[in-house]
C-alpha cells in the first residue's frame, strides 16, 4: 500500500485498473522518394481526412463548453490554409517522403510562433504541433484512437492530455484521470470537473509508477492516489462511491424543482463560480443563478490585465448560458492571498488588512473602469449585477458607484448600449460593514455576506496558522448575531440579501439561515440539489435565532443546533 | 492602399483573422495585409496570423483586383466593427 499526492481538481472516487496511455512519439526519417507524385496523392488524402475528422469533432462537441467549438475551428483553417500544404509540398518535390515534410514544415511555423513577443500567439505553436501529429497520423495509417475504443472502464493514467486527446476520450469509460503535469486551470481539470470524473493532477512520475492493468484507488476529493490498496481500503472507498452514487440519485429528483421549506419560504440556490468553465456545472446542477462569479481568474497567468472585450465576451457568454437567469459579478479581489504577478501589490506585513479588492481598485481606477465597462457592455442582453468586494467604509461606496457613472457616461458617449438600471451591491466581510450595514443598505441595491472573510475577520484570526486556526468558526456566536444584524439592515430597507461562503452549505446552519430569511444562498453547483433537498424537508423556527444568540460558546452553538435538527 | 488602426481588444488573433480570410475569400481580387513593411496574404490564414497583429498597431491593406472597391468596403466594414458579427 502507497500513497501519493497530488492536486485535487476534480472530487470523487474510483477504483479500478489502470491504462497507462502514452501516445507514443513516432520517429519520422528522412527519407529520399523518387515517386512524388504518389507522396503528394498520400498528403491530399491526409490533409481531407484530418479535415473530416475535425468536423466531425465540431458536431460531436457542438454542445461542448468553453472554447472547445473555437479551438476545432482555428485548426481546420489552418489545415486549409494553401500556404501550409506549398510548404510540404514543395518539401515533397525536393524529394523528401510526406511525413518528413509535414514535420519540418510544422516545426518552421512552430519556431515562427513561438518566437513572437506575445504570450497569445505562442500558444497557437501548440495548435500547429496538434494540427501536425493528427495529418501525420493520417499518412501512417495510425489512426487507431486508443482513448475511443477502451473495452473496459479504466483508471486514465498519462502525462498530459492534449485537447485532440480530450475530444476522441469514450468519456463512459473513464473512472478517473491522473496526470503528471497541471493544476486546477489545465485542460485536464476542467474537462474532468464537467463531466463529473475524478482526477488528480501534478504526480510528477505516475506514468513510471503504475503497471497497465493494475487496481489503483483515485480519491480526486483529497487528490491522492493509492497504489496497491488493502482490503480495508478498497471497503471503505466502495461504500463511498455507492453512498455517493445513492445520494446522486436521491438529488437527481430535485431537478427542476422549486427550493421551497415545508412552510411555503421559497430560497433560492445560487451558484459560486470560478471559471468560466463552470457554467455547465451550474447548469447540469439546476443551479437558479450565479450568486458570485468571481473574476480573478481573468487576471491569473498572464503578463498583462485582460482587455474590455476578452471580458466582455467572457461576462456576456456566461450571461446568455444562464438564459435570463440573475448573474452577479463580483469585481476583481486582488490581494491578500491572491497574488496577480504584474499587479504590483507590495508584500505587506498584514496582507488580508493591506491594499486588497475594493481599496486596490480604488487606486488602480483604470483597471476597474475596464472591468466596469466591461460588466455594463454585457448587462445590455443579460441579467448581469454588478458586486463590489471588501467594503469597510461608506466612502468607499460612493467611490466606486461613481467610478461606475464615468464609465455609463463614457459608453453613453461612444453610443454602447447596457443595462441603465443594473443593480449594485456589496460582500459584507467586515465587523465594520456590519456595524454600517444599515446606513450602507441606504446605498446599494443588495448585500452578499462572504462568511468566510466574515469569520476571519470576526474572530480576528488566520486561518491558515495552524496555530491558531481553532478559533476560526462560523459557529462563534459573534459571527451569527452579526449575520442577523446584516439581515435586519438589509430587509429593513428592504433590499436583498444573500450568503456566499462555506456556511451557505453548512447543513446544521441551513435552519438559521431559511428562519432569519435569506433571500438566497450561493453554492459550489456539486451541492446545489443536496441543499435544496435539505431546505424542502425542513420549515422555518422564528424563534430559533433568537435562541441561538443565547449560545456563549461555538461549541453550544453547534450542541443547540444540532438538539433542534432532530425533527 | 488604405491604413488602418486594430482597435478590435484581442488584435487579429485566431477568431478574427479567421473571420477576415473568410471575408477576403469571396473576392477574386488580390489582398495584401501589411504590418511594419511585413506582407501578408490576406487570403491565407497563416501568414495573416503569424504578423502578430494586436490592438492598436497599424495596418495597411493593398488590393488589386476586378472587385477590389467591394472587398476593400467589405472589409473596411469587418476592421471597424472589431470583427463584430
Amino acid at each position: 500500500m502507497k500513497e501519493l499526492f497530488g492536486i485535487n481538481v476534480s472530487a470523487g472516487y474510483g477504483i479500478g485498473s489502470v491504462y497507462c496511455y502514452n501516445p507514443a512519439e513516432y520517429i519520422i526519417t528522412e527519407r529520399k522518394i523518387v515517386d512524388t507524385t504518389n507522396e503528394k496523392a498520400k498528403l491530399e488524402k491526409a490533409l481531407i481526412l484530418s479535415i473530416e475528422q475535425l468536423r466531425k469533432l465540431h458536431l460531436d462537441n457542438a454542445h461542448d463548453i468553453g472554447d472547445t467549438a473555437d479551438i476545432i475551428e482555428a485548426h481546420i483553417t489552418m489545415i486549409e490554409d494553401p500556404d501550409l500544404k506549398d510548404s510540404i509540398v514543395e518539401k515533397i518535390e525536393k524529394g523528401y517522403n510526406v511525413e518528413w515534410a509535414v514535420d519540418k514544415t510544422i516545426k518552421e511555423y512552430v519556431d515562427i510562433f513561438n518566437n513572437m513577443n506575445n504570450e497569445y500567439f505562442k500558444e497557437r505553436s501548440l495548435d500547429i504541433e496538434d494540427i501536425g501529429k493528427r495529418i501525420i497520423n493520417n499518412i501512417i495509417g495510425k489512426t487507431d484512437k486508443p482513448l475511443s475504443k477502451l473495452k473496459e472502464k479504466v483508471i486514465l493514467v498519462t502525462k498530459e492530455l492534449t485537447p485532440s486527446d480530450t475530444l476522441s476520450m469514450d468519456k463512459d469509460k473513464i473512472l478517473g484521470i491522473v496526470t503528471e503535469t497541471g493544476g486546477k486551470t489545465s485542460h485536464t481539470a476542467i474537462l474532468a470537473r464537467t463531466l463529473g470524473i475524478p482526477a488528480v493532477t501534478g504526480i510528477d512520475t505516475i506514468t513510471e509508477l503504475v503497471n497497465n492493468q493494475e487496481n489503483i484507488i483515485i480519491d480526486g476529493t483529497e487528490g491522492k492516489i493509492i497504489l496497491e490498496p488493502v482490503e480495508f481500503q478498497i471497503n471503505t472507498y466502495k461504500q463511498r462511491i455507492e453512498k455517493r452514487r445513492i445520494q446522486l440519485e436521491e438529488e437527481k429528483s430535485f431537478i427542476g424543482c422549486k427550493t421551497k421549506t415545508r412552510d411555503g419560504y421559497n430560497c433560492k440556490i445560487y451558484c459560486n463560480m470560478g471559471s468560466p468553465e463552470d457554467v455547465q456545472q451550474v447548469l447540469n446542477n439546476d443551479g437558479e443563478g450565479i450568486g458570485l462569479f468571481r473574476t480573478e481568474f481573468l487576471y491569473m497567468n498572464r503578463q498583462t490585465p485582460p482587455t474590455e472585450e476578452e471580458q466582455y465576451n467572457i461576462y456576456s457568454n456566461v450571461g446568455k448560458k444562464l438564459k435570463g437567469k440573475e448573474v452577479i459579478i463580483r469585481t476583481l479581489d486582488v490581494g491578500g492571498d491572491k497574488k496577480i504577478e504584474y499587479i504590483n501589490i507590495e508584500d505587506e506585513l498584514n496582507p488580508f488588512l493591506g491594499n486588497r479588492a475594493i481599496r486596490y481598485c480604488l487606486q488602480e481606477e483604470k483597471l476597474l473602469l475596464t472591468q466596469l465597462r466591461a460588466i455594463l457592455r454585457a448587462s445590455k442582453e443579460c441579467n448581469i449585477k454588478i458586486m463590489f468586494p471588501m467594503i469597510t467604509a461608506f466612502e468607499e461606496i460612493i467611490e466606486a458607484k461613481k467610478l461606475l457613472e464615468k464609465a455609463k457616461k463614457k459608453l453613453i458617449e461612444e453610443e454602447k448600449s447596457f443595462n441603465k438600471n443594473i443593480k449594485v451591491g456589496i460582500m459584507i466581510e467586515t465587523p465594520a460593514a456590519v456595524f454600517n450595514s444599515a446606513e450602507f443598505a441606504k446605498e446599494v441595491d443588495f448585500f452578499s455576506i462572504g462568511t468566510n472573510d466574515l469569520t476571519q475577520y470576526t474572530c480576528a484570526v488566520d486561518r491558515m496558522n495552524t496555530k491558531v486556526s481553532y478559533l476560526y468558526s462560523p459557529y462563534n456566536p459573534a459571527v451569527i448575531k452579526s449575520i442577523k444584524m446584516v439581515v435586519e439592515n438589509a430587509h429593513g430597507e428592504g433590499i436583498e440579501v444573500s450568503i456566499c461562503g462555506e456556511t451557505a452549505s453548512e447543513e446544521l446552519l441551513l435552519p438559521l439561515w431559511i428562519s432569519l430569511g435569506i433571500d438566497e444562498l450561493s453554492v459550489i453547483p456539486r451541492n446545489v440539489l443536496g441543499i435544496r433537498k435539505h431546505i424542502n424537508s425542513i420549515s422555518r423556527n422564528e424563534t430559533l435565532i433568537n435562541e441561538a444568540i443565547k449560545c456563549k460558546s461555538g461549541d453550544e452553538m453547534i450542541k443547540f443546533l444540532k438538539n433542534k435538527s432532530v425533527i | 492602399m488604405k491604413s488602418f488602426i486594430i482597435r478590435a481588444e484581442t488584435g487579429l488573433h485566431a477568431r478574427p483573422a479567421t473571420l477576415f480570410i473568410n471575408k477576403s475569400k469571396e473576392f477574386s481580387s488580390e489582398i495584401k495585409v501589411i504590418k511594419n513593411k511585413k506582407e501578408a496574404d490576406g487570403k491565407k490564414f497563416l501568414q495573416v496570423l503569424s504578423l502578430g497583429v494586436l490592438k492598436d498597431d497599424l495596418i495597411y491593406l493593398k488590393i488589386n483586383g476586378n472587385d477590389e472597391k467591394e472587398a476593400m468596403s467589405a472589409l473596411e466594414k469587418l476592421i471597424i466593427n472589431n470583427f463584430a458579427v
